[in-house]
């Protein structure tokens, strides 16, 4: 009797949630949707039929799109940069975190190290310009790889720290008893236990450097050592006419990127939302 | 003997606290902390980037007030990040809070509303100047679609809409992140709360406003505070649709300061407004969190 009178007010409420989400996923996806559809058309279809199925499939778009933006060039070099200094990051941040948080904890070297997390990361390029070049690493991928991983050990210092912390001390004071050195510990007890936040800033540092644009635009000048948002800041230059062709070439830059996500979707969520509570 | 032995493992564990630490703290010393002190002394000088550098005091900082084009610049980034504030975290917080009471497709709906976070703003930017296309873009196309087409704009040339134009992918893009942090934070509050609130007659608002919002103010606080330097740190998106321009009209601080560094050649001045970035950046972290501390005593 209760369950039925209540039960068209929820509904209604339920109906009214599940309406407001789906509005604002509409939104969020949508953009992406069209400019998948349009990635198919001409120039007259993406005018005249701009919300339909393509009438005519032009999937010849992709292929001019993959040669004017050089995407061959650009995903290998993008994949070469994010995952060296994914795998920089993962490795220094966690020896530093594990000297901070197993071996000798030390305040004021933890402050320094996470004082990064504050800094906007545009406040580095101009000096880290003139670094790289001093250091005769212009036009190469090791000063993106260098600057990505240095830029990025700050959260992941912080992250592990606050991992490594709450593994449980018994582990490692048996193996030292047992005369296992510290370099043992790290490496076949702390580094093993840390995967889950190991595989968290894996992952931001990944997306970060696979997405960063402003240093990449500073150190490379090389067409041969581009990544993919200078493919696409370059697609976007050449004065262009045909929609059809830039959507693919978007769609090649973006799509990766989501079937990522869609794989790594519970990491991706939990590393963004870490680096947001940091402090 | 005992003490021998004792003093070598102190030994040997001061040694591999140095030995962990060092690549790390080397790679992290040279190339961050090293660059933002070397920024500051940049701020003070005179360069072109190759010649030698004339100290000249704070006369870039001084060139701060009197640059028509930096007080422009600042006002956008002002603007931005006004608009950014008061439309991406109310946002956040009500579909965090509708993720929250929904039982079916919660997993989806968080997947499509964060699925614009991973992509590269430079992306984004470039697919905002497709939409914005006059004739092509989706924009004008749905405004005529829908018979608005009074309302159809050159939206990246026209001074009355440009500036809204290239801020509109920051706001799109983010909502998202703020909205999963909101949402793991609703998610560590017992399920009871909401069910007393529920069973003493309380509406869908009054939780909202009575229950949510003070249970989340710690959140909330760190979430303004990304928005804030999310916004200061703002430039993919003006980059690839405007450069900025025409003139300055829809640069932000960033933008002006790549422009100057890197296109005119004036690093000390690009400095001044690097500095001027960082310095209002800690200013607002470390104001905000002193005002609000109060609050956050309690956790």
């Amino acid at each position: 009797m209760n369950q039925l009178s209540i039960s068209p007010r929820i509904s209604v409420r339920s109906f009214l949630r599940y309406g407001v989400l789906a509005l604002f996923a509409l939104a969020a996806f949508y953009p992406f949707f069209w400019i998948l559809l349009s990635s198919l058309k001409d120039n007259f279809e993406v005018y005249s039929n701009a919300f339909g199925l393509p009438t005519l499939w032009k999937f010849e778009n992709y292929a001019t799109a993959w040669a004017i933006g050089d995407f061959g060039i650009n995903f290998f070099n993008s994949l070469v940069v994010s995952s060296l200094s994914t795998l920089l990051v993962a490795l220094l941040s966690a020896m530093a975190a594990y000297s901070l948080a197993r071996v000798r904890p030390r305040r004021s070297i933890y402050l320094l190290m996470t004082l990064g997390i504050m800094i906007p990361i545009h406040a580095l390029l101009i000096p880290t310009f003139v670094l790289v070049r001093s250091l005769g690493i212009m036009n190469t991928r090791l000063s993106l790889i260098v600057v990505y991983g240095a830029t990025n050990t700050s959260l992941s210092v912080f992250i592990l720290v606050g991992f490594m912390r709450g593994i449980p001390r018994a582990l490692e004071e048996s193996a030292l008893i047992e005369g296992a050195s510290w370099y043992r510990i790290f490496f076949s007890i702390i580094l093993p236990l840390s995967k889950p936040g190991l595989a968290t800033i894996g992952t931001l540092t990944f997306l970060n450097a696979w997405n960063e644009f402003v240093y990449a635009t500073v150190l490379i000048a090389n067409p041969l050592l581009r990544t993919i948002p200078l493919g696409i800041a370059s697609l976007r230059g050449q004065y262009f006419t045909d929609y059809g062709i830039m959507c693919a070439g978007l769609a090649i830059a973006i799509v990766p990127v989501m079937l990522l996500f869609v794989l790594f979707q519970e990491q991706v969520i939990k590393g963004m939302a870490a680096g947001a509570v940091k402090g | 003997m005992c003490n021998r032995m004792i003093l070598t493992v102190e030994k040997q564990k001061r040694v591999a606290a140095w030995a962990f630490l060092l690549p790390g703290l080397a790679v992290y010393v040279l190339f961050v902390v090293g660059p933002l002190l070397f920024s500051f002394y940049l701020s003070v000088v005179k360069w072109n980037g190759v010649g030698p550098r004339t100290f000249v005091a704070l006369e870039n900082f001084l060139r701060l007030f009197t640059s028509s084009q930096f007080i422009t610049s600042f006002w956008n980034t002002i603007k931005l990040t006004g608009v950014s504030v008061a439309i991406q975290i109310p946002t956040a917080l009500v579909l965090a809070f509708l993720l929250y009471r929904s039982t079916h497709g919660t997993k989806f709906f968080r997947a499509l509303i964060f699925l614009p976070v991973v992509i590269s703003p430079i992306a984004i930017g470039f697919m905002f100047t497709i939409f914005y296309n006059s004739e092509l873009g989706l924009l004008n196309t749905v405004l005529d679609t829908l018979g608005l087409a009074a309302l159809k704009r050159q939206w990246l040339s026209d001074p009355d809409v440009l500036l809204g134009a290239v801020m509109a992918p920051q706001v799109w893009q983010f909502i998202g992140l703020h909205m999963v942090i909101h949402f793991a934070a609703l998610q560590t509050i017992p399920e009871e709360i909401f069910e007393s609130a529920h069973m003493d007659g309380a509406s869908g608002l009054q939780v909202f406003f009575r229950l949510v919002i003070p249970l989340l103010w710690e959140v909330i606080q760190i979430t303004l505070v990304l928005c804030v330097t999310g916004s200061l740190k703002s430039f993919g998106h003006p980059w690839i649709m405007t450069q900025g321009g025409p003139g300055v009209r829809s640069s932000y601080m960033t933008v002006l300061m790549f422009r100057v560094a890197f296109l005119e050649r004036n690093f000390g001045f690009a400095s001044a407004i690097t500095t001027a970035i960082v310095v209002m950046a800690l200013l607002f972290t470390v104001v905000f969190r002193r005002v609000t501390r109060r609050e956050s005593v309690e956790y």
